[in-house]
């Protein structure tokens, strides 16, 4: 279905007369002026207007009826050199989701959901418009099975691109264990232009068999090109209240259509190892630190620090900082980002600093600013405003100016 | 023996251990609006993990992929989209407009057009579920090279040649730069045709 007969569809589900709703009905709109830096374009300037919509309404007697839908439509102020799918005269339109939700279409065994959504399961996530069933209660306790197929949709550059014959299918199956452990499998398949273009399976295994630990292994195979595209092994440990430290290995490969000419080098694997460390203290205090190292071709490897605390002194008062270190293959980056928010009657004041200081290899460096302030007011429970404005100083940039103003819409 | 195998058996040595019967996720709508630190008073001593913490935001998508999942629980699908997919109506207060003026996740640093080129090479999996690696990278690449070819400053990596046939040294190089990371290779270079204009690679399939 294209855009605009979408898009309608959803602005009349959102005009139906209440009565003919029934249940519980959320709508949520929120008209938006934002301002930009586009260093493609001509005009680097860049304004434009959006509007939202949001719609999730609940039927039926047990409230297993869901209907949800969410888009925007926005209106380019200033031009552009882009060439996207347009609805008119620099109007773009995209809907993220619009479907509908039936649990127990088939009591205690079969739910459906058909429209657009994103499917997250079957090895290949992606956004579909199609259906998806799901079963349960069937077999063993435990067990449960889905399947979905449907034209696969990209949203790229404000709208979505154009279809392009482009189909996904898929399906899963999953058994819950003792131990608070979960086994789940996973096909899907892509089509593009009619030919296959891609295919993988993947194993999901999950395990926490006492609260303080747990375990997570996935494994997923490339069909296309015989080769596993990605392999993790994770552990978290939590000896005492709040402390958690967790323990990750992680490759991957890259994956490229079957038409691609990419697809038949045999390249190396990437492979990272990972230690973390977080700590809560209550509300008032988060700690976090890890440590991971990457590894490359041809001895090529990086080394990556992060850490940071979140502080709530007060309960209306929250300060966040974090620190990330990055050196090694492709380059070097420095980047400490710092956020402080608080609240006063019906307002939020928000504020920030990130400071980058990059070195990629052989090319270009320097460091990045960004400062940013942000106005949040809840007029009522229905209303609300917000203005935030950003200064960036970039490689590109001496200095640049983005933001927006909006109001958003509770009903 | 290889990380590859030893990764393998690790899952099913995991596999072994997890292996009989069950346990479900309750329905948490009921909790939709409780902050995620006030999770613990319930999940104390019985038995689940605390999650939603500082790693949360690499390891969520492992919670998103399974059937049934209770992310929706409390999540509306715009959560996801808006991160995904540069929606501004769940909004970050924190969150960068990008130059075509959608919102940006955190995981994109200051002036995140230089920085890319480091953040990329970590994962390049990681890039690739919000965008298509095939396209969003060689459209913005095709039109920065259009515009300004110098304006791109990466490494130089022109093919050299030596009586007419390629440089060895060059060839070591672009083998190395290409097995380290193929998929940045694509960015600029998405189709055969680039590659086969000096008659490299002639007898490989693919487009």
């Amino acid at each position: 279905m294209r855009i605009p007969r979408m898009m309608a569809v959803l602005i009349v589900a959102l005009a139906l007369p209440a009565p003919a709703r029934a249940g519980q009905v959320e709508v949520t709109s929120s008209t938006q002026y934002l301002r930009f830096a586009d260093f493609l374009s001509d005009t680097t300037d860049q304004h434009e207007l959006a509007q939202y919509l949001r719609l999730n309404a609940t039927f039926g007697e047990k409230g297993n009826i869901r209907v949800q839908g969410y888009g925007r439509i926005t209106g380019q102020l200033t031009e552009a050199n882009e060439t996207s799918n347009q609805l008119g005269e620099h109007l773009y339109g995209r809907l993220y989701y619009l479907s509908v939700d039936v649990r127990d279409l088939v009591p205690g065994l079969l739910d459906l959901k058909a429209g657009r959504s994103f499917v997250g399961h079957g090895t290949l996530p992606a956004i579909v418009d199609g259906a998806q069933v799901a079963l349960h209660g069937f077999g063993p306790a435990g067990l449960g099975a889905t399947a979905f197929a449907g034209r696969r949709v990209f949203l790229d550059n404000k709208s979505e691109l154009p279809f392009d014959d482009d189909w996904l299918m898929g399906a899963s199956a999953s058994y819950d264990l003792a131990l608070r452990s979960r086994a789940e499998v996973g096909w899907a398949r892509e089509y593009r232009a009619g030919a296959l273009s891609r295919e993988a399976v993947a194993l999901d295994l999950t395990t926490t068999p006492t609260s303080m630990v747990s375990l997570v292994g996935r494994a997923q195979w490339d069909l296309v090109s015989s080769r596993a595209s990605e392999l993790l092994l994770g552990v978290k440990v939590a000896p005492i209240q709040g402390l958690v430290l967790r323990g990750e290995v992680f490759q991957s490969a890259p994956i490229f259509d079957r038409d691609s000419f990419y697809r038949y080098f045999d390249v190396e694997q990437y492979l990272q190892g990972l230690v973390g460390v977080e700590y809560r203290w209550g509300p008032p205090l988060r700690l976090y630190a890890s440590y991971a190292r990457e590894r490359f071709d041809a001895d090529q490897s990086a080394d990556v620090i992060q850490g940071g605390f979140a502080l709530r002194p007060l309960a209306d008062l929250l300060l966040d900082v974090s620190y990330e270190h990055r050196s090694g293959f492709a380059g070097k980056l420095g980047g400490i980002r710092g956020r402080l928010a608080y609240v006063v009657s019906r307002a939020t004041l928000s504020g920030g600093v990130d400071y980058d200081d990059f070195r990629r290899q052989d090319s270009r460096d320097g460091t990045a600013k960004k400062y940013w302030a942000s106005v949040n007011v809840d007029i009522s429970k229905a209303f609300a405003v917000v203005v935030r404005a950003e200064r960036n100083e970039t490689f590109l940039f001496d200095h640049n100016y983005q933001g927006y103003a909006l109001l958003d819409v509770h009903l | 023996m290889s990380s590859l195998r030893k990764i393998f058996i690790a899952v099913a040595a995991l596999a072994a251990v997890a292996w009989a019967p069950p346990a479900r996720a309750e329905d948490h709508r009921q909790y939709a609006d409780t902050k995620p630190e006030d999770c613990t008073e319930c999940h104390r001593g019985s038995g689940v993990m605390e999650n939603h913490g500082v790693a949360f935001q690499s390891d969520h998508r492992l919670a998103a992929r399974r059937t049934p999942n209770n992310c929706g629980d409390c999540h509306l699908e715009s959560w996801c989209s808006d991160c995904h997919h540069g929606g501004n109506l769940d909004r970050r207060p924190s969150s960068s407009l990008s130059r075509r003026g959608e919102a940006m996740p955190s995981s994109h640093a200051a002036d995140a057009v230089s920085t890319h080129a480091i953040k990329a090479a970590q994962d390049a999996r990681s890039c690739a579920r919000c965008h298509d690696s095939g396209r969003f990278c060689s459209d913005c690449h095709a039109k920065q090279i259009d515009r300004n070819r110098g304006g791109m400053t990466i490494k130089p990596h022109a093919p050299t040649f030596l009586g007419g046939l390629p440089d060895p040294t060059w060839v070591a190089f672009h083998r190395g730069e290409a097995r380290r990371n193929l998929a940045s290779c694509q960015a600029c270079h998405p189709s055969k045709s680039d590659c086969s204009n000096f008659a490299c690679h002639p007898s490989l399939g693919g487009r």
